[in-house]
């Protein structure tokens, strides 16, 4: 198919996910990827660009947020007033912790996504979520929600808490 | 599963670090990225570029309500005093005693801090972010004997980092029982005991020791031959070549720095000032004025050099800023502010940043806002520099935890109290203005004297 034009005259560039779904977006909201920015730098990002690594379900995520991220990103609109970008600010960061507020397993995968894709404004999102989620839990949380296998022994697990007692009070 | 690579660099990096420590007993793996040098520094970058600015955090420590405890808060200083603080740990059995029992260096290296109990030279490396700490083994008893009876102890101990051998080491000047010059050192790569110090220790460099740190600065150790106590008789007899010792870390010869004769006598302390040696110059009797003088350091290509850094008037702050600085008995500076203001902090747990073009000083930060002040320390400073760091203190260590009750901090900012009174437990009162009437009296008191005699 032949590279589209959208509502407001800017190119539209689209994402196959690895389950086939098909996702057109601006090209300034594609663009957000550096992987796909490469791929529209040297050309070959028509008629569509094939994600093999994302499925349909975290693709739409990404979309959704690039669309979001490139609609309030400065100058976009024109107006570039100090209050405009504040509330645009203050937008962008009520939609980032909705958006990212969603169950570990996804979380990862926008991730993992993120990071194959290169969109590094969502990968930072989604590490201080993880970061935020781990930082008061025990270790043996920590191991279920990473799928992390225990490989001390009983004897170094307890010299390991031991030897800084205090920070796994209350814990 | 997710990749070591994304987890460790990229998440990992972004849990406090008082959570860190607790992330090493996840597997092996972590435990050994997590405890890396190149985890360590990754670490401390992420953390610096996420608060997003370069305000300094300082470090300040009080008596816990329990008494017999310590209390480690930090504070980011914010240009017009509205920082805000947190308790970073709490330590049962550490007693911050009066006098200033406790003595805390004014900067961290690598984020580890040197704590010392100064009367019994029982010492603690601490990681002050992640509570993580240790007690070094015992050593050889100093000597605290004094004819005239001022209580303190002929040793001065330091943390620093050689660069060849790339680990931590302790450094412990100090005075034995039979009035020796001694030098010992302690590293913390190896761990095991005390050991003799390579270099041979120049002679009456004991003499002046009072249980004040050294200053750490561009691989050596500084110390400040404090000869203010020193009666005539004393001065001539334990006279050294110059009134600033150094120690390379490395090499671990000893060295003198040479400060002009007009500069050597004035020197009250020194500190470190934005990673240069900083003699601070105490003028309040006599001009009612501080200076500030840096070193050019060693290692420049010219032959180093003192230049003045700035002189700050006390007679022309106005009150109460006059006051407020010209009191109590120890200012040090901390470094500069993003501003381009010098921060200097007192015995009287105040912070404050002064601007040596105009001259002006503002306060940016009062223990008493935020704790009951302790009574105001005759050793060294209840404030210093603070360093949020992951840098490990056990894994490289064989050193005991010394039995001290650790406590992390309650997690979120430690309310300002409103209108809590600002006053001194201990602390004299005294204005320099009534010191220079008193010096006077004196003064005229041993001229009359002379005449007659």
């Amino acid at each position: 198919m032949a590279a589209a034009e959208g509502s407001d005259g800017g190119k539209m560039i689209v994402l196959i996910s690895a389950d086939g779904q098909r996702f057109e977006l601006p090209e300034a909201a594609a663009k957000l990827s550096q992987i796909v920015l490469y791929m529209i730098e040297d050309g070959c990002c028509y008629p569509s660009i094939p994600l093999p690594k994302v499925d349909g379900v975290i693709l739409a995520k990404i979309v959704e947020y690039c669309n979001k991220h490139a609609a309030l990103s400065s100058g976009a609109d024109g107006s570039s007033d100090a209050a405009s970008e504040r509330s645009k600010e203050r937008e962008l960061k009520i939609f980032d912790a909705e958006f990212i507020d969603v169950d570990v397993t996804t979380l990862f995968d926008v991730m993992m996504a993120a990071n194959y894709l290169n969109i590094k404004g969502l990968l930072d999102l989604a590490c201080q979520r993880t970061a935020d989620l781990i930082k008061g839990k025990s270790p043996e949380q920590i191991r279920q929600t990473f799928g992390i296998k225990n490989d001390f022994t009983p004897e170094e697990e307890a010299a390991i808490r031991k030897e800084n007692a205090w920070a796994f009070d209350n814990i | 599963m997710l990749p070591d690579e994304l987890v460790i660099e990229n998440i990992l990096t972004r849990v406090p670090p008082a959570a860190v420590v607790r992330l090493r007993a996840v597997c092996r793996t972590w435990r050994s990225a997590l405890t890396s040098d190149r985890f360590v520094c990754a670490h401390r970058d992420h953390s610096r570029a996420a608060t997003g600015d370069s305000q300094p955090e300082i470090v300040f420590f009080a008596p816990a309500a329990a008494g017999n405890a310590a209390a480690f808060y930090a504070c980011k200083l914010a240009p017009d005093g509205s920082g805000a603080a947190r308790e970073l740990v709490s330590v049962d059995n550490l007693p911050v005693l009066p006098g200033g029992e406790l003595v805390m260096p004014t900067k961290p290296y690598h984020g580890l801090t040197l704590l010392c109990k100064a009367k019994s030279s029982v010492y603690y490396v601490f990681n002050l972010s992640t509570g993580e700490h240790v007690a070094l083994p015992p050593c050889a008893l100093a000597d605290n004997h004094s004819p005239y009876g001022t209580d303190c102890v002929r040793s001065s101990t330091g943390l620093g980092f050689d660069p060849v051998a790339g680990e931590h080491k302790v450094v412990r000047l100090y005075q034995d029982l039979e009035k020796r010059p001694r030098c010992e050192v302690y590293s913390l790569g190896s761990g095991g005991r005390w050991r003799p110090c390579a270099g041979q220790v120049p002679e009456h460099a004991t003499k002046g020791l009072e249980g004040r740190p050294p200053v750490f600065v561009d691989g050596c150790f500084y110390w400040h031959m404090h000869t203010g106590r020193f009666s005539c008789v004393e001065a001539r007899m334990f006279r050294t070549p110059e009134l600033i010792l150094s120690l390379s870390a490395g090499t671990e010869q000893f060295g003198w720095v040479h400060t002009p004769e007009e500069l050597a006598p004035t020197v009250c302390h020194i500190a470190d000032l934005d990673g240069s040696l900083c003699a601070v110059v105490d003028h309040r009797l006599t001009a009612d004025e501080y200076e500030l003088w840096t070193w050019s350091g060693a290692g420049a290509s010219s032959p180093p050099s003192w230049s003045r850094r700035c002189r700050i008037s006390l007679a022309s702050l106005g009150w109460p800023m006059r006051d407020e600085l010209g009191l109590g008995i120890r200012m040090l500076p901390l470094c500069s502010s993003p501003e381009g203001k010098i921060l200097l902090a007192t015995s009287r747990h105040k912070v404050y940043a002064y601007d040596a073009g105009s001259n002006h000083v503002d306060r940016v930060f009062s223990m008493h806002e935020f704790v009951d002040v302790p009574s105001e320390p005759g050793l060294m400073l209840n404030i210093g520099l603070h360093e949020e760091s992951v840098t490990g203190v056990r894994h490289c260590l064989a050193g005991g935890d010394g039995g001290l009750r650790m406590m992390m901090g309650r997690s979120g900012t430690v309310a300002k109290r409103e209108g809590r009174p600002d006053r001194h437990p201990s602390g004299f009162n005294i204005t320099p203005g009534a010191v220079r009437w008193m010096i006077g009296l004196a003064m005229d008191h041993y001229n009359r004297y002379m005449r007659n005699n």
